[in-house]
């Protein structure tokens, strides 16, 4: 009679694959769950962006005729960017700017918004000429500089991302958040 | 009748058997094993997703390009725009000399910039000039990549978008990315600025220039190239000169706005008011209503207007001129370079 010999796993080698696969998978579920964040940011900063550019975008087209400016402000406590009640606003005239929500923007993602200069709420000011009034910027002695608005999640990713508000120009860029570098911004 | 198989089947039966055996065809069938087969779709696989992966990398770095090609045309035109527009407020345009390496580069047209605007009050003049990133403040530097940027020194703008002249001229990087020669951003290489000739009838020592060709090389080498205008009748914030004459003299406005250009805004209410020129200057004439409402002679009688001698009238109303550069009315402005 001939005995029929079976292999199989050692209860060791079971644990230790298991342990491998579980391991590759706590990594493989935080570096996806640290991916969404960063996009969730990702994703708030560009729509904070394209706020603003049709914010510019409408005092270009209507500031000129009504000789109004568009304001609008971003309250860094409720993570909204709306126009401001203002009466000379193009932005706050029917049909309104309609207020935009980052945390819904962001995924629901907690929000922390900081600026380079001032404190919140934020004003951004485009005249008729699509140009940022200088008071919204901010200044030096001898140069006006942009404002940037530094936005990031929680708990903090390590990528924050930058919105920069220029006299002339508006950019997105982004910065590591375990240091104080400026942002990085794409180049012309 | 045979086929031809059965032709051949006897032929291998009239032989050996040892020879028969030889002729049979075997029937062992070679082929992969199931190891070959799952190493040849993997390695097949790596293959293909790294084409993949290649093609994917390829396709974005294409779109990325083509992005950011587009937002540098948006922040060109945006430059250009506001030069352009800016220019439109100006009195007249000036050389701002040839700046040097070394000289501050934030200092409100003081010193040579490439371009500038004249306003009607100096104190207000708008220039422009390239720099590079390490002559910001330092604290900023590395807001920008350069290796140049083109710097606009001048009044702020209030929300409304008129110009704050009365604020202290401040400095604002207008442009981002501007191409440097070897050594030096002040250089013709990314902002490169040649200034009209005068358009006048006479020559006098520091005439006009009104237009300007600009050309802007980004560091990536597209390059960009326009025009800019100051016109006769600047339009400082929606306001003709004409309107923001508060004297109606006939030896120039109140708005005269230099040495070298005199505004003079006519009566116009009677038949013998006179109008004379200065000479060596440029000598700029306003009316209030369009050009098709006036009837343009040498004098009362007949001839050309010319720029010696130009008669005016309107209705019951006439000026006789000399020295005419300019005539500028609500629609047109007209250059009296030679006998109209």
């Amino acid at each position: 009679m001939r005995l029929i010999s079976r292999q199989a796993f050692t209860l060791l080698e079971l644990l230790v694959t298991v342990t491998v696969i579980g391991i590759v998978s706590s990594l493989l579920i935080r570096s996806t769950y640290t991916y969404l964040q960063e996009q969730h940011l990702r994703q708030a900063a560009n729509e904070l962006l394209s706020y603003l550019l049709t914010a510019r975008a409408r005092a270009l087209r209507e500031a000129n005729l009504s000789g109004k400016a568009c304001e609008v402000q971003l309250n860094a406590s409720t993570s909204t960017v709306q126009a401001t009640t203002a009466s000379a606003n193009i932005c706050n005239d029917s049909p309104g700017l309609a207020a935009l929500d980052l945390l819904t923007a962001s995924g629901g993602d907690a929000l922390t918004i900081t600026a380079s200069e001032g404190s919140s709420p934020y004003y951004i000011t485009f005249t008729r000429l699509g140009t940022v009034a200088s008071s919204n910027l901010s200044s030096s002695t001898t140069i006006t500089l942009p404002r940037i608005f530094y936005l990031s999640n929680s708990p903090a990713t390590q990528m924050q991302r930058c919105v920069m508000v220029d006299l002339n120009s508006l950019r997105i860029g982004w910065r590591n958040s375990s240091d104080t570098a400026l942002c990085t911004y794409n180049a012309n | 009748m045979q086929t031809d198989s059965c032709r051949h089947w006897g032929v291998i039966k009239a032989l050996t058997p040892t020879l028969r055996s030889a002729a049979t065809i075997p029937a062992v069938q070679h082929g992969y094993t199931l190891v070959e087969l799952l190493v040849g779709v993997a390695l097949g696989s790596v293959v293909m997703s790294s084409l993949g992966v290649v093609l994917m990398l390829s396709e974005l770095k294409v779109s990325v390009n083509i992005q950011r090609n587009l937002d540098t045309k948006d922040a060109v035109n945006r430059a250009t725009d506001l030069m352009r527009r800016e220019a439109t407020f100006s009195n007249y345009i000036a050389d701002g000399g040839v700046p040097k390496v070394g000289e501050s580069p934030l200092d409100n047209c003081v010193s040579a910039t490439q371009i500038r605007y004249l306003q009607r009050n100096n104190s207000s003049d708008i220039c422009y000039k390239s720099v590079a990133p390490a002559d910001l403040p330092a604290v900023y530097q590395a807001l920008y990549k350069g290796p140049c940027v083109i710097v606009r020194l001048g009044p702020p703008y209030r929300p409304n978008g008129d110009l704050d002249t009365s604020a202290t001229p401040i400095a604002q990087v207008l442009l981002d990315g501007i191409a440097k020669s070897s050594s030096f951003c002040t250089s013709t290489t990314g902002f490169r600025v040649t200034i009209g000739s005068p358009d006048l009838a006479t020559s006098i020592a520091t005439p006009i220039r009104r237009n300007a060709d600009m050309t802007i090389t980004m560091a990536s080498g597209a390059s960009y190239r326009f025009s800019v205008r100051s016109p006769s009748n600047p339009a400082h914030d929606g306001n003709s000169l004409y309107d923001l004459c508060t004297t109606t003299s006939s030896l120039g406005c109140a708005q005269q706005t230099s040495q070298v250009t005199y505004h003079f805004k006519p009566f116009m209410n009677s038949m013998t008011e006179v109008g004379n020129g200065q000479p060596s200057k440029e000598n700029l004439f306003y009316f209030k209503y369009p050009f098709s409402e006036y009837v343009l002679k040498k004098d009362s009688s007949s001839g050309t207007c010319t720029y010696n001698q130009c008669y005016v009238r309107r209705n019951d109303a006439a000026v006789q001129l000399s020295k005419v550069d300019g005539l500028i009315f609500s629609d047109q402005e007209i250059r009296v370079l030679d006998e109209l």
